[in-house]
């Protein structure tokens, strides 16, 4: 499944919840692109750098470029070592500098951009980076540039999220039940509907996922009780015995003996 | 036609309806009303008595349905029922013995009100000293300037020499959050000055926080559009009483009700300088006016009550 | 602090964990024994506290302090506790023209702009001092609370980038702070809620029981830890009914308050 969410360019969004965050889902996306070799450039505005980088190996830290926007992102400490221009300016800056090949941005989070950005501009920049978006010469074909984005649903009315969600080429909700978490998938293929896809095995810490074999061996069981083709000739192919079947039946005292049937006079 | 009555009718028990019933149900109600009494609809021989009343009660109901069937005219009767008898009735009177309270104690009273001449509320006597705002532009800054200058002058903040030892300055603010205080929250949900009021509560509870005084406020909730204010101004109060009058609503011929005029509401009780606050085992409370005792009970027990003397 | 609180979080004043937002919320009830329990827990850890009291005054915190075994007048005089008290400044904010920026600066103004004063008070109050004085341990900021900012006209943005700075510079730079703001339930925009959520590891939450008002049973804890590491353990929340005393607050399992058993 999550091969399926990177396999072509444009934004993914990832929406999750207090309950059910997204943040993990989103490093083990970077995880996989990284291992692909592709940099990654995180737009980090929620968590610090230190934390964002934990539980990565060198490798993939050394492929990851974190853009601070966590420390300082208003310019308050007026030190100067901030992005003066803004958040969006720093986003395009991103969008621009990426050096040819495949290459991923990863956007944390999509919420803060939200609250501090006009929802119009946030979409017109990310809409530059999809497929349809990009301008021809671009330096890096844009099928090759994967937008992760973190979206914390709650946050938003339903205007954003939906404008946001329109733009998305894959959607993945968050979600669970008593403890147990849950992927929702949702893939928009131009020209195509929508597919579904719910994956309620996704954060699970044992296998249930079949094999090839195992999933060949399963179909070809016979129930015990299922009505099989071998049952039914077995059946078909009983000795004959008496032809027909006799009803015994002796009438007592209640019994009306009308031969109508009582359904006649319904006027249906 | 009908003479002009000095009380207003209540136009929803004249249909037999309940004050929540939408329009079908009232038309509904209005047609198979103004069928009974019709005039031509009466058989000839009813006694002379009867055809009169039968005919005020057709006048009375087609009345009512010439009020309650337009929206607009209906909306303005709704508004004005519950104005007058939710809150101009009772809390008045709460308001008036907090005041009477501080005379017969000797604190000094303030009383603020946009609406009325302070000086109807409370007679200004020789026991007490009464300073009255009445002459305030309407406007909380200039009414948190008018008390912060009193409390400074008269020394309840420590600042100068009080008149007279531990006296304790009692506020009594009427109608606050009222247009007549240039606020607009009970005009309109989305008011350009919706902190306005916030503000003022916040920086009048830091003035009596520091300073030997006390305030009590009425305020006209049912008005406020928005209903988060309300929620704000609730968290920014310490004590917050609901009074939930019977006048015009269906409680008022409720047998269960028929003793009392009206529930009290005990919404917040402070937590001042301790963990826990006295929180009564009850949350029942009723209250009754009969003549000018002002009695609060658990329902069927005496709790205490209010004499007022004078006006 | 009540002991029963630190065994349910799992701490205790010589562990106080750093760098971490806690979320005190209430809905329905009154959650401020929460904040009297994280007052009291890090004055006693010995960590140099900036405590920002919009709601109430310093005398009560004070009162209340005693009861739980700490002077908050004393930690003042000591210099472990920088006191800002909302509703006396107000005053002078209010009617007096400051000179320079005062950190309730909004009071006075029409639209209330940012909370960069504020900000920049609390960065000031939490720096460390090279005086060679007794070293604090972790710089702890407590803000009640922060749904008081949002009825005086504060934007919710303006809150949030507020929580976001105390959370990211003065973790960062003095490495440690743990920052408690409190806010009753969804009175405050919810957003400006939910968001300071996703901003928390650990959230509080008081709340009235569904069965209404019972005098044995004040009320319901709901703890929430919120694990950001896949690694690590995944969200885990607890739930505990409370009964407040005069100086303590004892807590047990749902439905097995002593009163009932």
């Amino acid at each position: 499944m999550l091969e399926s969410l990177l396999a072509l360019g444009g934004l993914v969004l990832l929406r999750d919840s207090v309950e059910w965050e997204g943040r993990s889902l989103l490093k083990v996306l970077i995880k996989k692109s990284a291992l692909r070799g592709e940099q990654v450039h995180v737009l980090g505005c929620e968590v610090s750098e230190e934390e964002f980088r934990e539980g990565f190996d060198p490798e993939i830290n050394s492929r990851v470029v974190y853009h601070d926007f966590f420390r300082d992102p208003l310019n308050w400490s007026k030190t100067g070592e901030a992005f003066p221009a803004g958040p969006l300016a720093a986003l395009r800056a991103v969008c621009r500098r990426t050096a040819p090949g495949p290459a991923t941005i990863a956007l944390d989070s999509l919420s803060w951009l939200l609250l501090h950005l006009p929802c119009t501009t946030l979409c017109q920049t990310l809409h530059t980076l999809s497929p349809q978006g990009s301008c021809p010469g671009a330096s890096t074909p844009a099928e090759q540039v994967h937008v992760l984005g973190l979206l914390h649903e709650e946050l938003h009315g339903p205007g954003p999220v939906g404008a946001l969600s329109s733009l998305a080429q894959a959607e993945v909700t968050l979600g669970g039940t008593a403890g147990q978490a849950s992927a929702h998938v949702l893939h928009r293929r131009p020209q195509q509907r929508p597919t579904n896809k719910v994956d309620p095995m996704a954060h699970l810490t044992f296998n249930l996922h079949l094999s090839e074999k195992e999933r060949e061996a399963r179909d070809s069981l016979t129930l015990p009780f299922q009505f099989s083709s071998e049952k039914q000739q077995a059946l078909l192919h009983r000795r004959p015995g008496p032809a027909s079947s006799h009803i015994f039946s002796e009438p007592d005292a209640y019994d009306d003996l009308d031969q109508e049937d009582p359904d006649d006079d319904l006027d249906i | 036609m009908m003479a002009f009555e000095q009380n207003p009718k209540d136009w929803y028990s004249i249909l037999g309806a309940d004050p929540s019933a939408n329009v079908s149900d009232l038309k509904q109600k209005y047609q198979r009303l103004i069928l009974m009494y019709h005039p031509d609809k009466q058989s000839a021989d009813v006694p002379a008595g009867s055809a009169e009343e039968c005919i005020r009660k057709f006048i009375e109901v087609d009345q009512a349905w010439k009020i309650l069937g337009n929206e607009e005219t209906k909306k303005e009767y709704d508004l004005q029922r519950r104005e007058e008898d939710k809150y101009n009735i009772y809390s008045p009177l709460l308001f008036k013995y907090f005041l009477a309270e501080g005379t017969i104690s000797g604190h000094m009273l303030l009383i603020a009100s946009a609406k009325e001449d302070p000086a109807n509320i409370l007679q200004p006597t020789d026991v007490f000293e009464l300073l009255t705002s009445s002459s305030l532009t309407p406007g909380y800054a200039a009414l948190l300037q008018f008390i912060r200058n009193i409390i400074y002058e008269e020394g309840f903040d420590g600042s100068n020499p009080q008149k007279k030892q531990k006296n304790i300055l009692r506020l009594g603010i009427q109608n606050l959050g009222s247009p007549l205080w240039g606020d607009d929250i009970c005009c309109t949900e989305d008011c350009d000055n919706s902190h306005g009021l916030t503000k003022f509560l916040y920086v009048l509870r830091g003035l009596l926080r520091t300073s030997l005084s006390v305030c009590v406020i009425t305020m006209p909730t049912h008005l406020i559009q928005n209903k988060a204010v309300i929620a704000r101004v609730t968290h920014l109060a310490d004590t917050v009483i609901g009074l939930e009058s019977f006048i015009g609503s269906e409680r008022e011929t409720n047998p269960l009700y028929k003793d009392y005029h009206g529930l009290i509401h005990i919404r917040q009780i402070p937590r001042l300088n301790n963990l826990i606050c006295d929180e009564s085992d009850v949350k029942d409370l009723a209250f009754k006016l009969k003549r000018k005792l002002f009695t609060i009970e658990v329902r069927e027990l005496l709790c205490f009550s209010l004499q007022s003397r004078g006006k | 602090m009540f002991p029963e609180l630190n065994n349910l979080l799992n701490t205790s004043p010589d562990r106080a964990e750093q760098g971490k937002l806690t979320l005190l919320c209430a809905a329905e009830t009154d959650g401020s024994f929460l904040v009297h329990h994280f007052l009291s827990f890090y004055l006693k850890a010995n960590c140099k506290v900036c405590f920002v009291a919009l709601i109430q005054s310093f005398s009560h915190y004070n009162i209340v302090g005693q009861k739980l075994g700490v002077s908050l007048t004393a930690a003042r005089e000591r210099g472990q506790l920088v006191f800002l008290e909302g509703l006396k400044s107000s005053v002078d904010v209010f009617f007096q023209a400051q000179e320079k920026t005062h950190p309730l600066h909004f009071l006075r103004e029409a639209n209330a702009g940012n909370l960069q004063p504020l900000y920049e008070f609390v960065q000031e109050a939490l720096k460390p001092v090279d005086s060679g004085a007794a070293a604090w341990r972790c710089p702890v900021l407590l803000v009640d609370d922060l749904s008081v900012l949002l009825s005086l006209g504060v934007g919710a943005v303006a809150v949030l980038d507020f929580v976001h700075y105390c959370r990211a510079t003065v973790c960062s730079e003095l490495k440690v702070p743990r920052a408690a703001g409190s806010q009753p339930g969804p009175q405050g925009p919810g957003h400006a809620q939910a968001y300071v959520h996703h901003q928390s590891h650990l959230v509080l939450r008081a709340e009235g029981l569904a069965t209404g008002f019972c005098k044995d049973v004040h009320g319901q804890l709901r703890i929430l830890w919120r694990a950001s590491q896949p690694t690590a353990q995944r969200g885990r929340s607890l739930t505990f009914q409370y009964k407040i005393q005069d100086k303590s607050v004892t807590f047990f399992a749902k439905g097995m308050s002593p009163a009932i058993l």
